[in-house]
């Protein structure tokens, strides 16, 4: 399987079909962001795609209640052109109220890439706070038994930040809690047990554009 | 390519050439995947938000965690110049031996490899940067917004503006024939060097 985001939506299609053209089936529509597979830590292959603000808020595409795609952010499990795929969508408005927990076009993601497979996926992304939650890195749990939205656990966070994040990884082959942070001025780093320490950069990267909000929503 | 509005000096609508990632990501990250504490960091000209086409991009490096930098910008800027931007927004590791790594970098005209050197020590030193594949038929000099390698099967798959995405197999042997290459280029130009000192 092969899959992407473009700019109308996060596809996923075979690279098998020898003498056919190639046909790739949407899963998650509006502006396609990010992207994420794993085929180790489960039982069955998942396919994470994403559209902007992690599927919050504003949308160009209609608010998929009840449609057939994921809403802005979720994963499809095994061949999505097979009866039994699983289409889990995330929403993540469940845990994190408001627009503002998500502020930036493109949102990252990621599948923890270390340690051993223990068929518990995790997923961790960025959220910005507010009254009631510190900034900081979420983690979702999501192991072989979600199979709906409504499994979807409760994230928990792995720590906090004192500003936003634009990039980071989560874990390596050598240390499955590796998590590294970067914004325009700081790295970020936590490595094994330890706290998730600022480190300044040697230069300042721009900032991402934030859009303003007016009722709950990004004003595009 | 995109362009914003904003306010000029005297009032009026200046327009600016914001370039393709105005909504994207500002900055990109690479962890290597084998070598602890050795990660690389690129991104849009600071400091503030993005807004401008100013300044110059460069890659940073380091082997111990953020506590020591390496600029590892070298001739990238240059060796892209004639085309455009470089327009870093994407970087990778491809481990090759233990402490040697190719970094590699997706900019406005396809991607390119530098060989990181690190050491248990925390030190760095990074090669100058080659482009991989042929401007003539090979990888198309288009932007590469997004690079991931996946040690399992050693490939690195490339996301480009427009061009599809692309697949590198076996990746660690093409990259490490670049640092082969390298080091015959270095050990002849040191015989040059020591042919000028004895007058040769």
């Amino acid at each position: 399987m092969v899959g992407g985001a473009q700019d109308n939506c996060v596809q996923i299609g075979r690279l098998d079909n020898a003498g056919e053209p190639s046909r790739a089936l949407g899963v998650v529509f509006g502006d396609g962001m990010g992207t994420a597979i794993d085929g180790v830590s489960v039982a069955k292959p998942r396919f994470f795609g994403s559209s902007q603000f992690l599927g919050q808020g504003v949308e160009d595409d209609d608010r998929n209640t009840g449609a057939a795609d994921l809403g802005g952010f979720g994963f499809v499990e095994g061949d999505p052109a097979d009866p039994d795929a699983k289409n889990v969508a995330i929403r993540l408005e469940r845990f994190f109220p408001g627009a503002e927990a998500f502020p930036y076009f493109y949102q990252v993601f990621r599948l923890n890439g270390g340690g051993e497979p223990t068929a518990k996926q995790r997923l961790a992304m960025w959220v910005q706070g507010n009254g009631t939650r510190p900034n900081g890195f979420w983690e979702f749990v999501l192991d072989d038994r979600v199979a709906s939205e409504a499994d979807v656990p409760a994230p928990r966070l792995l720590g906090e930040t004192d500003g936003g994040v634009y990039d980071f990884a989560f874990g390596s082959m050598y240390d499955g809690e590796l998590l590294v942070g970067l914004n325009s001025t700081h790295l970020l780093v936590r490595d094994g047990a330890s706290p998730l320490t600022p480190k300044p950069l040697p230069t300042a990267f721009a900032d991402p554009v934030v859009l303003t909000y007016k009722d709950g929503e990004q004003v595009l | 390519m995109s362009a914003c509005g904003r306010a000029g000096r005297g009032g009026g609508l200046t327009l600016e050439n914001s370039g393709p990632v105005s909504h994207g990501k500002t900055v990109s990250l690479a962890v290597s995947p084998t070598d602890p504490g050795t990660f690389a960091v690129t991104g849009w000209p600071g400091p503030g938000p993005l807004h401008a086409n100013g300044g110059n991009e460069e890659i940073w490096l380091t082997a111990d965690a953020g506590e020591t930098w390496v600029n590892a910008t070298l001739n990238l800027r240059a060796a892209i110049a004639p085309a455009a931007r470089a327009r870093p927004s994407a970087l990778a590791f491809v481990p090759l031996q233990p402490y040697t790594s190719g970094l590699l970098c997706g900019t406005t005209a396809g991607v390119f490899v530098s060989i990181v050197r690190t050491s248990a020590e925390g030190t760095a030193e990074v090669s100058p940067w080659t482009r991989l594949g042929e401007y003539d038929g090979g990888f198309p000099l288009v932007l590469v917004g997004d690079l991931v390698y996946n040690l399992l099967q050693d490939t690195v798959t490339a996301a480009t503006l427009g061009r599809g995405a692309w697949v590198l197999e076996q990746a660690s042997k093409v990259i490490g024939a670049v640092d082969r290459n390298h080091l015959r280029s270095s050990r002849a130009a040191g015989g040059r060097r020591a042919a000028a000192l004895r007058g040769e």
